[in-house]
């Protein structure tokens, strides 16, 4: 009854847009002059009535006002940008594209947050901004910066497991964020087991984390969105920029096909360590073995201007990781059954997206952007073994495995802007979804006998829709608000689920440079990861809701306090409470080797709670910038089947979380980066007793689940750049060392049988394995 | 100067990037007494009570294992319908508590075990001897399809009336000739409760045929019809000792407790050789210690072709 009342009511607050009066819209694009790239989230201000507003994610504003006969002013601006200003007759509307010139002052070019006083005005809450400025100024692990690792930086967000990039927020799990890469979900979005991301930093243009209070026009996951955005390409003139690093080389080209009116933006990085460690392993085993490893990721993208109202992009990536080994035995003796024996084994697995996108100006404040897009995970597997018999046959035993998703999708969004305290967003959109949670097939030939057979763990198709609407309306200049519905819909195998999902987000404004911020959100999840512990493993399988394991919820509520002192120090306060319904966790003794019997069996739902409180500053200006934020939270799970049916903290349930991040311009050739984290060890399950069962074999005893915690995690990541420019490039050596005071953190705890030579008795004691000590890496970055 | 630089980076990172296993102290738990005993009808009474060890205790090996385990000479009362009828007795050649006066279970008795001894917590489980159920149109059908392997696979099938007063949990087992478990058994029956697998990587959904357990919640107070597929050669008749032994199935009435117990073992024996699996605990029925104790009744009937 509510759901019905909240659709009734909701496009009942539209009316008042529709009010009649005499006016006139001023709209346009802002671009950035040097490089033709639109930006989005530019603030344009109209003077006399005091009003403005931002363009949206491709550039474009439009902003509508009362006619009148005197000039008006419009000023438009972007940090890190010299604003621009205009005075024309407000007599008839306006088109006025906006070419912003990037400043030339050292300390504004250093400046790598965003929009000028954005985060205290706008009505979105829980949202962090990040660029690539930002993510590649971090301290660097074996000389690669990385926008995950600059992610887990960030206050209400916490890391996995060491190393790993796998992010949690607010307590929810690493299958419940929602990643883009230009709006295109990134199902896997790791290399080398969750140690490096597939985002290659050079290709990247923005980043925005949104933790809470989601607008609208998202949906999918329950607890964060990281959008992604590449780089469109210079339309004036060839850029590059590429780096040579301990582990992988990157280049990434941009620039005009046709001078202002379109352009291209390339960029690939490959690891090398096969290449050296193929011959080393192969030397090792006296040319008896021999494995290597490599990942590599190819982003690209082009787009058109099509007159002044159309723009048309395509982009991809396109990234895999591959594991490849062999062995060969020789045998000698003739009296064996075989003369010859290699082994063969290989493991693969990547994402590829492509996206074609069309921008169309229907009018003069109605912007429509249509999409579609198709993305894909894959994970193969396959092992060969060729047994050269002494008959001279040569049997081959064949065995693979693969696992994957792919999805299509048709999506529409309109932005209408009637007036200065409307900024409406609709949209819907259509996706297909195609499942493999797993296939086998073996293959066995040999001169007597030839068999080929398939296995298909359940092949599911799904279909999805999704449609919302969200206004962002300005009620006084104090009161300002986010209000929308999200509206999806899911089938598979006969089921069919819906999902309104309201969200609310609403900004009191008490000064100019301070808000009182409040969220609400209503978030739904159709697909669930079974994964172990959140490795990162590309074993990790991705399957839809169904009958048995419903859908994921959640609920969450924010509020918060953002100050923008001298509009240079941001600080904020958010508190928040989520709930989250139908999460899934393997059952004891469980795992994803096992999920491939009927996955649906191997997994309990249950319900989740999280809470906590975030506090951040950050500086943005000035030779020193950086940020301070600490975290202090809970995160409890629920499962009638596990633990009793009583609450059990969450694997990631970190009470304290502080995080500092600060680069210092020392010269104007050299700059130091530096980043601490601490943070309350990760929950984990251990053994407390043993007894002998009724075979007299011994058992083990754990006590309540989660209730160890490994000892706290803390780290220091030290780097220094040497910038030079060269007669036609500038070149940058980056040293970094990664665990600078050589913590060793643990990655997991163990237990082994110690024998106590002087009591002569034999007793268990626990390790922490930790995976990376102190590691210094140097890499070399030129641009052009 | 930079290319040494660069190298003794290299080389440095290389040397320092391993991975490293330091000790950390964790806290053990104080003993608990420990009870094991699973009764049938007409079973003396017999059970096994142990202590449990803190995780990170000493411990001998081989022979000396159970000593460290060891409980001897404590109080073992067994209840019969709320009133005492025995007391157990250690017999020290078997390490086993059990009746000295040849005491035996009865069907649709209560029984309680109650254990105390100097330094532990005593202890107290209590477990029915649930109602003897009554298997009719036992058939064994051979040869009657082919598995997804190509094997032969028989059909058996049987029936039981489940009472409605409650909620009732059946145990089937099925034996070959020898009393070995059957492997390896199909049913299309959604009863049956799913279990964990060990082995990822079979096209086989089958049960083991000691765990072929379900619940009446879809048939309570009717008659039930059960329908295996068990490969051929497992349904042989075997010549042991000079007598033909046909396989057989048996029908046990259990607990709720014995039923999960079946599946809680289960899983942790899944959990111990997968090293992903999350970890599981045993279920116990015993207040204030360890163990499983249950009792439970029976019916057989063999299988003819």
């Amino acid at each position: 009854m509510k759901k019905i009342g909240i659709a009734i009511l909701f496009p009942l607050m539209f009316l008042g847009v529709f009010a009649f009066a005499q006016k006139i819209t001023i709209h346009g694009y802002i671009t950035d002059k040097a490089t033709g790239e639109r930006i989005l989230g530019s603030s344009i201000v109209v003077a006399p009535f005091n009003t403005g507003t931002t363009s949206n994610n491709y550039g474009f504003y439009s902003i509508t006002i009362p006619q009148t006969s005197d000039s008006i002013e419009v000023s438009c601006g972007f940090v890190g940008y010299q604003s621009q200003q205009y005075k024309f007759l407000a007599k008839e509307n306006k088109r006025l594209d906006v070419l912003l010139s990037a400043n030339t002052i050292l300390e504004e070019v250093i400046v790598t947050s965003s929009r000028k006083n954005n985060k205290v005005t706008s009505s979105q809450m829980s949202m962090i901004h990040l660029n690539q400025g930002q993510i590649k100024n971090l301290p660097a692990v074996l000389g690669e910066t990385d926008v995950l690792r600059a992610v887990q930086l960030l206050p209400g967000i916490q890391a996995g497991n060491e190393g790993n990039l796998g992010f949690y927020v607010r307590g929810g799990g690493a299958d419940q964020n929602l990643i883009l890469l230009d709006g295109v979900p990134v199902y896997n979005a790791m290399h080398l087991f969750g140690f490096f991301s597939v985002f290659n930093s050079d290709a990247l243009q923005t980043v925005d984390v949104i933790k809470g209070g989601f607008p609208a026009r998202y949906g999918g996951r329950l607890s964060s969105v990281l959008d992604i955005r590449m780089k469109e390409g210079n339309n004036q003139e060839f850029h590059g920029e590429g780096g040579i690093g301990l582990l992988a080389a990157r280049f990434m080209l941009e620039g005009p096909i046709k001078k202002g009116k379109s352009s291209f933006m390339v960029s690939g990085r490959r690891t090398y360590a096969d290449l050296y460690m193929r011959p080393l392993i192969k030397s090792i085993n006296n040319k008896g073995a021999e494995a290597g490893y490599y990942f590599y990721d190819l982003n690209a993208k082009i787009n058109f201007y099509l007159g002044r109202k159309d723009h048309l992009y395509f982009s991809g990536y396109f990234g895999k990781d591959k594991f490849d080994g062999n062995v060969n035995y020789d045998f000698n003796s003739d009296s064996l059954m075989a003369k010859n024996n290699l082994y063969k084994a290989t493991m693969e697995w990547g994402n590829s997206t492509a996206l074609v996108r069309w921008n169309h100006e229907f009018s003069r404040n109605l912007f429509c952007n249509m999409t579609f897009n198709y993305t894909k995970y894959q994970f193969n597997l396959s092992n060969e073994q060729n047994v050269l018999q002494t008959t001279g046959v040569n049997a081959v035993y064949y065995q693979a495995y693969s696992s994957g998703i792919e999805d299509k999708s048709l999506r529409i969004d309109l932005d209408y802007l009637p007036n200065p305290n409307h900024f409406i967003k609709i949209g819907t959109s259509v996706t297909w979804h195609n499942y493999r949670p797993g296939a086998f097939q073996t293959q066995i030939t040999n001169s007597s006998y030839n068999n080929d057979s398939s296995y298909q763990a359940g092949f599911i198709s799904s279909s999805e829709f999704d449609t919302y609407a969200e206004d962002d309306i300005r009620f006084s200049n104090r009161i300002k608000a986010n209000v929308g519905l999200h509206l999806t819909g899911f089938w598979v195998r006969n089921n069919f689920f819906t999902s309104l999902q309201p969200r609310v987000s609403l900004r009191y404004l008490l000064r100019t440079d301070m808000s009182l911020k409040v969220s609400f959100a209503q978030m739904n999840q159709f697909i669930h990861l079974l994964t172990n512990n959140g490795v990162g493993m590309p074993t990790d399988l991705w399957v839809p809701a169904t009958g048995i394991v419903p859908p994921e919820k959640s609920m969450q509520a924010a509020i918060g306090w953002q100050y923008n002192w001298k509009n240079n120090i941001e600080f904020s306060i958010e508190s928040y409470y989520k709930k989250m319904d139908n999460v899934i966790e393997y059952k004891e003794g469980s795992s994803f080797v096992n999920a491939l019997n009927n996955w649906e069996n191997q997994v309990v739902t249950g319900t989740g709670t999280s809470y906590g409180i975030e506090w951040m500053a950050q500086k943005q200006k000035g030779r020193t910038t950086g940020l301070i934020g600490y975290t202090l939270s809970w995160s409890n799970r629920q499962f009638a089947e596990l633990n009793n049916g009583q609450p059990f903290p969450y694997k990631y349930d970190r009470r304290h979380d502080l995080k500092l991040v600060v680069v210092h311009t020392l010269t104007k050739n050299i700059q130091l980066s530096a980043d601490w984290v601490f943070s309350t060890g990760i929950a984990t399950t251990l053994p407390v007793a043993t007894y002998l069962n009724s075979s007299l074999s011994q058992v083990q005893v754990y006590d309540q689940r989660n209730s160890f915690r490994l000892p706290p995690y803390h780290r220091l990541d030290l780097s220094i750049k040497f910038s030079k420019q060269k007669k036609n490039f500038e070149r940058d050596w980056v040293i970094s060392i990664y665990n600078v005071y050589n913590r060793l953190n643990a990655y997991f705890i163990y237990q082994n049988t110690v024998y106590n030579a002087v009591t002569h008795t034999y007793y268990n004691q626990f390790y922490k394995f930790s995976l990376f000590p102190i590691i210094p890496s140097i890499s070399y970055q030129f641009k052009f | 100067m930079k290319k040494w630089l660069a190298q003794c980076l290299i080389i440095l990172s290389l040397s320092l990037a391993c991975n490293k296993a330091t000790e950390i102290d964790v806290p053990g738990q104080k003993p608990l007494l420990v009870i094991n005993g699973q009764w049938r009808q007409n079973n003396m009474f017999m059970l096994r009570l142990t202590r449990s060890r803190g995780i990170t205790d000493p411990f001998d090996t081989g022979a000396a294992l159970f000593s460290t385990y060891e409980v001897k000479n404590a109080l073992v009362t067994i209840r019969e319908n709320n009133i005492v009828v025995d007391t157990l007795k250690y017999d020290t050649m078997n390490f086993i508590y059990s009746s000295i006066h040849n005491k035996r279970t009865k069907l649709n008795a209560v029984y309680t075990v109650n254990s105390s001894f100097t330094g532990f917590t005593s202890v107290t489980v209590t477990s029915p001897l649930l109602s003897l159920m009554t298997i009719s149109g036992t058939q064994l059908k051979s040869g009657v399809s082919y598995n997804a392997l190509g094997d032969l696979m028989d059909e058996i099938s049987f029936s039981f009336a489940d009472d409605e007063s409650q909620m009732d949990y059946y145990l089937i087992r099925v034996k070959k000739g020898d009393g070995s478990y059957a492997e390896c058994i199909n049913t299309a029956d959604q009863d049956f409760e799913k279990l964990i697998f060990n082995n990822p990587f079979t096209t086989e959904t089958c049960l083991d045929g000691d765990k072929l357990l379900l619940s009446d919640k879809n048939f309570n107070g009717k008659t039930k019809k059960i329908i295996l597929s068990v490969s051929t050669d497992q349904m042989q008749d075997m010549l042991i000792s000079g007598r033909i032994r046909h396989p057989y199935i048996e029908l046990l009435h259990i607990t709720q407790d014995f039923f999960k117990y079946i599946k809680t073992n289960n899983n942790y024996d899944v959990a111990g050789i997968n090293p992903f699996a999350e970890p599981a605990n045993i279920y116990s029925n015993i207040t204030n210690g360890y163990g499983f104790f249950t009792a439970y009744s029976v019916a057989t009937d063999s299988l003819h072709k």
